[in-house]
């Protein structure tokens, strides 16, 4: 890497840090450390909230997505401004109300301590998973498209999110994400324009847009109801709405950023604020991963975007034959693709929509024949991997993205630099208020409620920077057996829905059903959460067909019914 | 309708629910129609 890329990034990261730690010098009691001294305004909480949601897998493995299957994922979004109004309706004037820290100490004043401390330990199993996630999934794609070492890349990423957060707390997560969302954004414009400039000389957007259009990768909405279809836009509605009520309104990471404000009405405009202008932001990723698609129109893409593993399967005496068969027939069908590409883009500058429509549709084909080839070199992955006994993560989506910054942006702008400031600082950003969050649950919720009560604000602010280091290791540690998962992003909101439907339920009943006692939506809770676990485990071995997202509304539904349920035969 | 010391109340006595946000509500509902709608207008001009 370049000098100026290196001096770009590491200026960029240590500077937020430094910013972050300056900041939030003076806090000195637990209030403010937990609380952020409660003097945010609407943009601060608005890019923090964003930058918690807005992790560095999603800048790796969005991208993926839209080059592989189009827009189509924006569509995942589309329930997010609908729950943003719901919280700003129901929900956030009760938290403000009660004072709260966390959202789960509004649980033992509805129901009781019981479900207080299930709730928060459910959270801080999911999350505590998650964390683990977060910070593995950027550092196995930089460590290998780097060539750096993936325990070095954990380790770093782990230590300065630590260092920062446990000296700033909440606030210090707050103000960081605010000039880390800023790179990040900036950093994704930037992005878009490099990869339209790289596009063969006499292509402009026009022409890239037409190419987008015709090879069907600009479909945004998919209007048919089907459960086995992971995005189409009721489940964006429907289960997406679930899902992001439950992570906006009962997930600590994002309740903790939004309680930091001045007022209610900061808070509010924050996630209004965030309502607003997330669909156009993931809009603009996947758009960035289309036109990534669109270049390799013109120039035969790797036949597997993780170059390491290709290159096992080269030094092996056993697949290196078959691999050569499959890379010289998908580099026939890749050649044909860019003359055919040309010939379409002569077919839309002459508006002859006939012979567009035909040539796109033998783009298509001839991406589905190199589907096939990619699927053919994977199993030969798989089937080496298996043979030399050791694990291998054949999914290559979330090298796409990177893998074309690395190999195609200008050398010595500090661009490269730019996008890996970008992904570090979507990985601190979102590591940085799990740890905090973890640590405040563990604090407020168990060890302040139920093992050191009436102790000094002095213990109680160590206690917290204390767990804020626990989580953190525990976090890296879990990052260590992160490589089960196949694919990154699925895999953190897979962990999510697992565990959402059930804690929204608890708390849809605590909002409105007022006759359900504690007993009732304990109980409930604890029989239908192993239910979906079940679920989950049923589709993944495919007895049924039941996508994730929909375990979202299924876990929620079937607790309120639960709980309505027992609470006739059981009474407090 | 009645309230705990018996006394009829009209509509207007309770605390709207939306309030004085439902403009800034609305704004954010209609604002991702008009993203979506854009989105899709550019697939339809670009098919």
């Amino acid at each position: 890497m370049h000098w100026l890329d290196w001096t770009v990034m590491i200026g960029t990261l240590s500077g937020i840090v430094m910013y972050g730690v300056l900041k939030t010098r003076r806090i000195n009691n637990v209030k403010d450390y937990l609380l952020g001294e409660r003097d945010l305004k609407w943009w601060t909480i608005g890019l923090s909230v964003m930058a918690t949601q807005a992790s560095a897998i999603t800048f790796l493995s969005t991208p993926g997505q839209g080059f592989d299957s189009g827009m189509e994922f924006a569509q995942f979004y589309i329930g997010l401004p609908i729950a943003m109004v719901i919280l700003c309706v129901f929900v956030l004037p009760l938290y403000y109300r009660l004072n709260v820290y966390t959202a789960y100490e509004y649980l033992e004043g509805r129901f009781n301590r019981k479900v207080r401390t299930l709730t928060a330990i459910l959270f801080l199993v999911q999350r505590g998973l998650a964390a683990g996630i977060t910070i593995y999934a950027p550092a196995i794609i930089l460590s290998t498209i780097m060539d750096w070492s993936l325990g070095w890349t954990v380790l770093i990423i782990g230590m300065v999110v630590i260092f920062y957060t446990v000296l700033g707390g909440s606030k210090a997560v707050s103000v960081t994400q605010k000039q880390q969302m800023i790179v990040i954004l900036a950093g994704m414009v930037v992005a878009a324009i490099v990869v339209v400039n790289q596009l063969p000389g006499d292509m402009g957007l026009n022409d890239a847009l037409h190419l987008a259009g015709e090879t069907g990768k600009l479909e945004v909405l998919d209007l048919n109801f089907d459960l086995s279809d992971r995005y189409n836009i009721w489940s964006g509605i429907l289960a997406g709405v679930f899902l992001f009520l439950s992570y906006f309104g009962t997930d600590q990471s994002q309740v903790q950023r939004y309680l930091s404000g001045k007022s209610l009405t900061e808070s509010r405009l924050g996630l209004l604020f965030n309502g607003l202008i997330k669909v156009p932001m993931q809009l603009l990723v996947l758009f960035v991963g289309v036109m990534v698609y669109v270049f390799y129109m013109f120039a035969a893409p790797p036949i597997h975007f993780n170059e390491a593993n290709l290159q096992d399967l080269r030094r092996s005496a056993t697949y290196t034959d078959s691999l050569s068969v499959y890379e010289l027939a998908y580099e026939e069908v890749m050649t044909e693709r860019i003359d055919i590409s040309r010939a379409l883009v002569d077919a839309t500058r002459e508006d002859d929509e006939l012979e567009s429509n035909r040539l796109g549709s033998q783009i298509k084909l001839l991406d589905s024949t190199a589907r096939y080839y990619r699927a053919e070199v994977d199993t030969l992955m798989l089937n080496q991997a298996r043979s030399e006994g050791r694990s291998i993560k054949v999914e290559d989506r979330d090298y796409v993205f990177i893998g074309f910054v690395m190999s195609e942006f200008p050398i010595g702008w500090g661009l490269i630099g730019l996008l890996l400031a970008v992904i570090f600082s979507a990985a601190m950003s979102s590591s940085s208020s799990e740890l905090n969050a973890l640590a405040t649950t563990t604090v407020i919720d168990l060890y302040k409620r139920s093992h050191r009560k009436e102790r000094s604000d002095r213990h109680y602010l160590n206690a917290s920077k204390a767990f804020t280091i626990g989580w953190g290791v525990l976090a890296l540690c879990f990052a260590a057996f992160a490589s089960l998962f196949d694919n990154l992003i699925q895999a953190v909101n897979i962990v999510g829905s697992l565990f959402y439907g059930v804690i929204l339920g608890i708390f849809v009943v605590a909002f409105f059903f007022k006759q359900i006692g504690s007993r009732a939506v304990l109980l409930a809770a604890l029989i239908v959460e192993p239910f979906v676990i079940l679920i989950y485990f049923l589709n993944y071995y495919e007895k049924i067909t039941f996508e994730y997202l929909w375990l979202n509304p299924l876990g929620c539904l079937i607790t309120v019914l639960v709980a309505l349920g027992i609470n006739e035969v059981v009474r407090d | 309708m009645q309230t705990n010391q018996g006394e009829e109340t009209t509509p207007d006595d309770q605390p709207p629910i939306l309030g004085r946000w439902s403009r800034l509500y609305t704004l954010v509902i209609l604002g991702n129609v008009l993203w979506l709608g854009l989105a899709y207008l550019f697939t339809r001009i670009y098919a």
